[in-house]
């Protein structure tokens, strides 16, 4: 046996902790990664999970939403737990205040020593970090900024949430529960590993240059020069006071080399300022994008990787709760969860993905061979 | 100085990417997220002291790791 995924409904946290420990079985646990329905405590669920799994190294997250093979669920903890076939090694660290370049710095050299190794010498062919934020913090930025100047190790997952009620959010290291804090985990598997961000959109050829925007608080004020929310519906072909609806299917997308959109979504219309869930800076130019059908490209990329991976046994997938939201709309989540129903994979919807920087609107995944 | 900017994210890329090409996307998609698209600065480009800042940073934050960390 190498890995194992499960789930348990259970409302009462000691009984969850239980039913995933027996889900697990005789598995010998290098490494526990577990999404928990904030309508756990995140103490009572921590403790019952510790008293189950020990020391064995893990971390996890809040979640708006828990996934695992075949099923899209609600008021759950999915877990997964890999042994020494599926994990050579399995480290993890606190990020204890995420707008401190400094605590970012030492928890990376925690999980350099821990491997033997510099944090910048760590081969990223080896390793691949898993990091998973207090999706309130406004914070995420800032650590994936320093985890992607520290080392070549690519770092993915995604910012915690609370059923889209957006009060507390919570990260756990070791089953204890942290806000305003990042959880890593370095893992080195043991057969070879693949990195996957998909998104559904097409890019157009309309683009927003950003002139004129407050970092800090993720706000827009100004697009080619024009007050942002007159600019951004103008490009769009639509009234200023249409706009909020068009922002879930046309997002802004920063292009990369190979024509892929990094997602940038705009959260909401503050005066003539467009207020976004990343992080975007001045000079950027983004590029309108139109949405597509989530199942039918994500199934698309994800046979593509598939073919190009090989055999997979496990799918760590990071989803946007704005894709959530979409499949839910559609009622598509059923199909959505269908294209996952025969690897063995846990995920959650976010409240923004990680990989390299901060995105929306993707479901980024980690395969293990 | 004209240029310098374009020699920075070189020397990023050397620094980072140790021969290794698989990296420089990495390092580029790095640089894109902070505001510095590599392709905007050639050798004829004028000075960009904000971006200068930032890619000397980076430099410096990687080398630190590499001093720091270690068992």
């Amino acid at each position: 046996m190498t890995v194992k995924t499960t789930y348990s409904a259970q409302p009462d946290p000691k009984l969850a902790a239980q039913e995933l420990r027996r889900a697990i079985g005789d598995l010998d646990a290098r490494f526990v990664l577990f999404f928990a329905s904030p309508s756990h405590s995140p103490e009572a669920l921590g403790e019952a999970l510790a008293g189950e799994f020990g020391d064995v190294p893990s971390i996890g997250c809040t979640t708006a939403g828990e996934l695992v093979s075949g099923s899209m669920l609600k008021k759950s903890v999915v877990l997964l737990a890999g042994d020494d076939q599926t994990l050579r090694g399995a480290h993890v660290a606190l990020v204890e205040d995420m707008q401190r370049e400094a605590a970012v710095a030492a928890a990376l050299e925690t999980l350099g020593r821990a491997a033997g190794s510099a944090p910048a010498d760590l081969d990223p062919e080896r390793y691949v970090g898993l990091v998973l934020h207090d999706g309130l913090s406004l914070a995420e930025e800032q650590v994936m900024s320093q985890l992607s100047a520290r080392t070549n190790v690519p770092f993915v997952g995604g910012s915690a949430g609370d059923d889209a009620r957006f009060e507390r959010t919570y990260v756990y290291v070791n089953f204890a529960p942290h806000r305003g804090a990042s959880a890593l985990a370095l893992l080195e598997p043991s057969g070879s590993f693949g990195i996957l961000k998909t998104q559904s959109f097409e890019v157009t050829d309309r683009v927003l240059e950003v002139t004129q925007v407050d970092e800090a608080t993720r706000t827009v004020q100004g697009f080619n020069g024009q007050p942002a929310a007159e600019e951004y519906a103008r490009q769009l072909g639509v009234q200023p006071g249409e706009l909020e609806k068009h922002f879930r299917c046309n997002p802004l997308g920063l292009l990369m080399g190979d024509g892929k959109p990094y997602v940038r979504s705009p959260q909401r219309i503050d005066g003539s300022s467009v207020v976004f869930y990343c992080q975007v800076k001045p000079g950027m130019k983004l590029n309108v994008l139109r949405s597509l059908d989530i199942v039918e490209q994500t199934r698309k990329d994800l046979d593509a990787k598939l073919a190009e991976f090989g055999s997979c046994s496990a799918i760590l997938n990071f989803h946007c709760i704005l894709r959530t939201l979409e499949l839910e709309a559609g009622g598509q989540c059923d199909a959505y969860a269908a294209l996952f129903e025969k690897i063995p994979t846990i995920g959650f919807s976010t409240y923004g993905e990680s990989y390299i920087g901060h995105i929306n609107q993707t479901s980024t995944m980690v395969l293990l061979s | 100085m004209a240029g310098e900017t374009k020699r920075l994210i070189d020397e990023l890329m050397r620094v980072r990417a140790k021969g290794n090409p698989a990296l420089e996307p990495f390092v580029r998609v790095h640089l894109m997220l902070n505001g510095i698209d590599p392709a905007r600065y050639t050798e004829n480009t004028p000075s960009d002291p904000e971006a200068e800042r930032l890619v000397r940073k980076m430099i410096d934050d990687f080398r630190s790791q590499k001093a720091n960390g270690a068992p």
